[in-house]
């Protein structure tokens, strides 16, 4: 190993940690093309690598939001059960995809969520949910309460529409055992626009699970041999730094333009991504 | 009545991700540092496997400490998930309780999948 591989699997992965925490998604949308496109890792291992960077950013953040209690546990626990089913049988499915099928459908999921953060400015709510739920859960089972600093006051909620947002989770989980990305893109608004959690604490739930969404799918990667060992320990110390980095700055950037512009550059990689799945990209 | 999340709640599952996350970081960055310097290139493709690192790791091998790192921080949701449900078990949160026994099912059941 070279120091100058070395240098470049850590800026990606700072890049991807700095990038992925500025917009709230994990680094799993950006390394994966970085590891592709710019180092010439193969697909499938690039999807490894990024799941791993998910799972340090997942753990990295868990703790914190856990010892805040911005993480609703009860309800990440009832979540994640669905999340890792669907990670399962996303890298289950990865595992039957050609590397050059798994980047095409990477290169169009990068089209969608580029077109939704360009567009989709997630609303915040402040006021405790109605509970409007025809669910028939006991209404204190899911509830959660936090002190924001941002209003200083305590925020109370009842999330409602859970069986909804578990069948939309085992199709996040899909997406991250397929692809690597982390299903924050799926979960947070599912959490905030359908079951009425404060965005704050959706955010925090969904990056607590996550973590154990990507082991899920990370195990079936490590073991049918998909893993560069080098390539994934350079990349997350570089997604550590990136992700707190990215923490620092992400309170001074003005969020619409910000958004824009990566919105722009994720087409941009997308249709680099795809010139790579149809053999035109320089290997 | 609401029986929400209080801060300082779980603070066993908060403690057990930033160990997990400081270890691996830790065992990363030297398995690295090893690979740099080791005489032997290490190859960055290659795959190896976890009964591999293990058997590597008391000889020092280059390389062993970067599966030992990456096994740790797969670890570490795990154990989380682990701690969470002892914390509900003390509760007697028995619902909450069979769910992480699922989530744990489960990623056993990945595991033989990929076998």
């Amino acid at each position: 190993m070279t120091i100058g591989l070395l240098a470049l699997l850590l800026l990606s992965g700072f890049a991807a940690g700095l990038f992925g925490s500025v917009l709230g998604l994990g680094g799993g949308i950006f390394i994966v093309p970085i590891l592709v496109l710019a180092v010439g890792v193969p697909m499938h291992s690039a999807v490894a690598t990024s799941l791993l960077c998910v799972i340090a950013t997942s753990s990295g953040a868990a703790w914190k939001n856990i010892h805040r209690g911005f993480a609703n546990v009860r309800l990440g626990v009832s979540l994640e059960l669905w999340t890792v089913l669907g990670a399962i049988a996303g890298g289950s499915l990865a595992g039957r995809l050609s590397g050059s099928t798994l980047i095409a459908i990477f290169a169009a999921a990068m089209v969608v969520i580029s077109i939704l953060m360009a567009h989709g400015e997630v609303e915040i709510p402040t006021e405790v949910a109605p509970d409007d739920s025809e669910d028939d859960e006991p209404v204190d089972r899911f509830a959660g309460r936090f002190w924001d600093p941002s209003s200083h006051d305590t925020i109370v909620y009842q999330p409602v529409r859970i069986r909804l947002a578990m069948a939309i989770s085992s199709l996040a989980g899909t997406l991250s055992g397929l692809l690597g990305i982390g299903g924050g893109i799926l979960q947070v608004p599912t959490l905030v626009k359908l079951c009425g959690v404060p965005m704050k604490a959706a955010a925090a739930t969904s990056n607590f699970m996550i973590g154990v969404t990507g082991v899920a799918s990370a195990l079936i990667y490590y073991t049918r041999g998909d893993f560069a060992p080098v390539v994934a320990a350079g990349a997350v110390l570089g997604v550590f730094g990136g992700s707190r980095a990215g923490a620092l700055v992400a309170g001074h950037l003005r969020p619409a333009l910000t958004r824009r512009l990566f919105a722009a550059v994720m087409l941009l990689v997308a249709a680099q991504m795809l010139l790579k799945a149809k053999g035109w990209w320089p290997a | 009545m609401v029986a929400g999340v209080r801060r300082g709640d779980f603070a066993a599952a908060a403690w057990v991700l930033r160990g997990g996350v400081v270890l691996s970081a830790i065992l990363l960055g030297l398995g690295l540092a090893d690979a740099i310097v080791a005489p032997d290139p290490v190859p960055e493709m290659d795959p190896g496997g976890l009964a591999e690192a293990f058997r590597d790791l008391p000889r020092m091998r280059t390389g062993a400490m970067i599966h030992l790192g990456l096994f740790v921080l797969m670890l570490t949701p795990i154990a989380r998930v682990v701690a969470v449900g002892i914390e509900l078990a003390s509760r007697r949160e028995t619902t909450f309780v069979l769910m992480c026994v699922g989530v744990l099912f489960l990623l056993g059941l990945s595991f033989w999948i990929a076998r």
